[in-house]
């Protein structure tokens, strides 16, 4: 005799499952929730602290936006239109700088989370590394990560979905863009930074 | 013409009317007695608070009413409609700011990466 549960009883467990299943989900695409883009060392040593968290409807919102103005090119336009989360962390530092052992934390995290390096660079003279991750899933870039570590600044930024890199080089080359007020500064420094520029 | 006249000359009118017609004369003396009725009330003193039974100061009075919440809340909701879609604006902006901040910087590292990584003289040397 074939025993009967009840509906609400069906329910509860499709939505446990449901509920459990998603953080692991989650964690497959290499989407990292806020948790693990805290680093605690670094930012009881920093000075001033940039968080920026966009995904969801308010990232949906501005791809929309930003879509909507000119100049933003068909290939950074598709680009856009892929990403699912972007977050970004600064450490600034007035007095010192972040040591070796502040930053090896978010290189021990990305490889945790699956993050494969794909460049890596670090000038021996200078306090300055780059590097930058890459997420795969089934064998197609699903996400990037940088981590940049400068003589005042250490700088985590992760893209969440298909990356296209030539449109990531567009878009660092100025193009592809409107032109906002922003990051003039920072993107100032990366230039002057850049050998053969 | 006091209201007690006009009463008598409307009932007059009233029977002359009734007498031409066919009306049944239960519903004509129905409608005389409910003119003298309304005749022999006391005129309302215009200094007290009109009568309940005015209907249509009744719906005045309403329409008054809600002309003024209507208006109130004109004056007190509008503003604050536009500063809340005004703040939701600008929280916009700097949403679609962060996210141009974001590409712009990974765009820059990931340029400055790649230079460092091949460097352009290399390359040459290698052609």
């Amino acid at each position: 005799m074939t025993k009967t549960y009840p509906l609400q009883v069906i329910i509860c467990i499709v939505a446990t499952l449901l509920v459990l299943a998603a953080p692991a989900s989650l964690r497959a695409q290499g989407q990292s929730d806020d948790a693990s883009l805290e680093f605690s060392a670094l930012e009881a040593k920093a000075d001033e602290v940039v968080k920026v968290n966009l995904w969801g409807r308010p990232l949906e919102q501005a791809k929309r936006l930003l879509g909507l103005r000119k100049n933003v090119t068909a290939s950074v336009r598709s680009f856009m239109s892929g990403l699912t989360a972007v977050y970004r962390r600064t450490y600034r530092f007035r007095k010192g700088r972040a040591s070796e052992d502040d930053v090896r934390p978010v290189h021990q995290q990305l490889a945790e989370d699956g993050w494969v390096p794909l460049i890596e660079a670090a000038d021996r003279d200078k306090p300055q590394s780059l590097s930058v991750y890459s997420y795969y899933d089934n064998e197609q870039v699903a996400g990037m990560t940088v981590v940049s570590t400068d003589s005042d600044e250490v700088t985590v930024l992760k893209i969440i979905g298909p990356v296209d890199f030539e449109a990531l080089s567009e878009i660092g080359s100025g193009l592809g863009l409107p032109v906002m007020n922003v990051a003039t500064s920072e993107i100032r420094k990366l230039s002057s930074q850049t050998p053969g520029r | 013409m006091s209201p007690w006249d006009d009463s008598h000359h409307l009932e007059e009118e009233l029977r002359r009317v009734m007498a031409r017609s066919q009306v049944p004369s239960g519903l004509g003396l129905r409608v005389m007695a409910r003119i003298r009725d309304e005749a022999r009330r006391p005129a309302a003193d215009p200094l007290q608070a009109p009568s309940s039974g005015k209907i249509w100061f009744r719906g005045g009075r309403a329409l008054a009413a809600c002309a003024c919440v209507a208006l109130l809340v004109t004056i007190f909701a509008w503003p604050r409609e536009e500063e809340g879609l005004q703040a939701h604006a600008a929280e916009m902006a700097e949403v679609e700011r962060e996210l141009v901040e974001v590409l712009q910087l990974a765009g820059s590292q990931w340029n400055r990466a790649q230079e460092l990584a091949f460097p352009i003289g290399q390359d040459e040397d290698h052609d």
